[in-house]
């Protein structure tokens, strides 16, 4: 199970405290989930009633009505099987025999990592189309690179126009961001390193290709902590090396040839 | 509706302007938040979307001009995070941000986060 499986569903978050609200959301925000918040069992029965989701994450103690009380009325009075998945600070002896009862799915323990989510979805099934065709629309592996078109699709469709405009504009960025970072590491100006790097990542969560994206974000994390910066020489060489393999395959599969200037300047 | 984008990352900002037109908005774009004020003298938005890591007026230096402004003041801002921004995240609510979205974008959330603020503009109109 990867992170795609909650790409596009919505997930109703019950949780009254708005530090753990934010925790959640910064947690999810990798999944592509969209995220919606009730800070009240009151209001979290509302929406469930009004509104159309894939998972809820309920928190137990809660204002108005606490977590059981909103997931009974679910099952009972919605009669909806949506799964709920219990979120809490700590799970007390016969604590989750209680959430059984109430008929949850499962729980986790806050604050929760992405892996003790899956752990526990493990348990439900969500949506119809395996994970295997979940992925297999959007995401080419090829040269020991993945590359993932569903940002670039979800963001602009299926115009071919757009997309080669969009891909075009990534490479041209890349060009510059290339040198951007040589010139940075030879100064040793880490800083200008770091927002390159920022700036790289932001240009490849769109056009994503996974490993440039994993490197670039390290960069930007070593950077702005001075952590290991014997090893961004290493990832800069790699960096070199990998994206001209990268930028072949963006060509190839969007159609865009290289200018004259281009490979003058290769 | 009419929303102005400050972003400096152009393949964003392409990613990111496409989306809304597509969802029927009109989208005037800027690098930069100096060329978001300067947009302004022209474009009235009814919604500014913007970075915070931004050259030289940077998104939250932009907020503050926009709130200090009586004819600004009063359009809704969404801002675009990263990760790891939340302490400035924080700042710009407190600044007068009305919501925010975090990189990498979930393009759904996106357009319903906008419709949201579409909608409870109209209705502030109404009342």
């Amino acid at each position: 199970m990867t992170l795609s499986i909650l790409t596009d569903k919505r997930i109703l978050v019950v949780e009254d405290n708005n530090i753990n609200q934010m925790l959640v959301k910064h947690t999810l925000q990798t999944t592509g989930a969209v995220l919606d918040f009730a800070d009240d069992g009151l209001i979290a029965f509302e929406k469930a009633k009004t509104h159309q989701y894939d998972l809820i994450l309920m928190d137990l103690q809660l204002p108005e009505m606490d977590g059981y009380e909103v997931t009974r009325k679910i099952r009972t009075e919605l009669k909806s099987d949506i799964p709920v998945i219990a979120m809490s600070a700590m799970m007390f002896l016969g604590e989750e025999q209680k959430c059984d009862e109430a008929g949850m799915n499962g729980y986790i323990l806050k604050p929760f990592s992405l892996e003790s989510l899956y752990e526990a979805l493990q348990k439900v099934i969500i949506g119809t189309k395996k994970e295997e065709d979940l992925n297999a629309d959007h995401i080419i592996k090829a040269d020991g690179l993945t590359l993932d078109t569903s940002m670039l699709y979800n963001l602009g469709g299926t115009d071919t126009s757009y997309l080669k405009l969009v891909v075009q504009t990534f490479l041209d960025s890349m060009s510059g961001v290339l040198v951007k970072l040589k010139t940075a590491y030879e100064q040793k100006d880490f800083d200008t390193l770091g927002k390159t790097a920022h700036f790289a990542k932001s240009s490849l969560s769109v056009v994503k290709v996974q490993e440039l994206f994993d490197v670039m974000m390290d960069l930007e994390r070593q950077c702005k902590t001075r952590t290991d910066l014997h090893t961004i020489g290493e990832k800069l060489d790699w960096i070199y090396i990998s994206y001209p393999k990268a930028e072949k395959i963006l060509r190839r599969i969007f159609e865009i040839p290289e200018t004259a200037q281009e490979k003058v300047v290769q | 509706m009419k929303i102005l984008l400050a972003e400096d990352e152009p393949v964003m900002s392409m990613a990111i302007a496409t989306r809304l037109r597509n969802d029927g908005y009109e989208v005037i774009t800027a690098a930069d938040g100096t060329e978001a004020m300067n947009h302004l003298d022209n474009f009235r938005p009814d919604l500014i979307i913007t970075d915070i890591l931004m050259p030289y007026t940077s998104g939250l230096e932009l907020i503050g001009m926009l709130k200090s402004n009586p004819e600004l003041s009063k359009i809704p801002i969404i801002v675009l995070s990263a990760l790891g921004q939340e302490a400035t995240v924080m700042e710009a609510f407190q600044l007068g941000a009305d919501d925010f979205l975090t990189k990498p974008l979930n393009p759904t959330e996106l357009s319903i986060r906008v419709k949201r603020l579409s909608q409870a503009d109209e209705t502030d109109e109404e009342e």
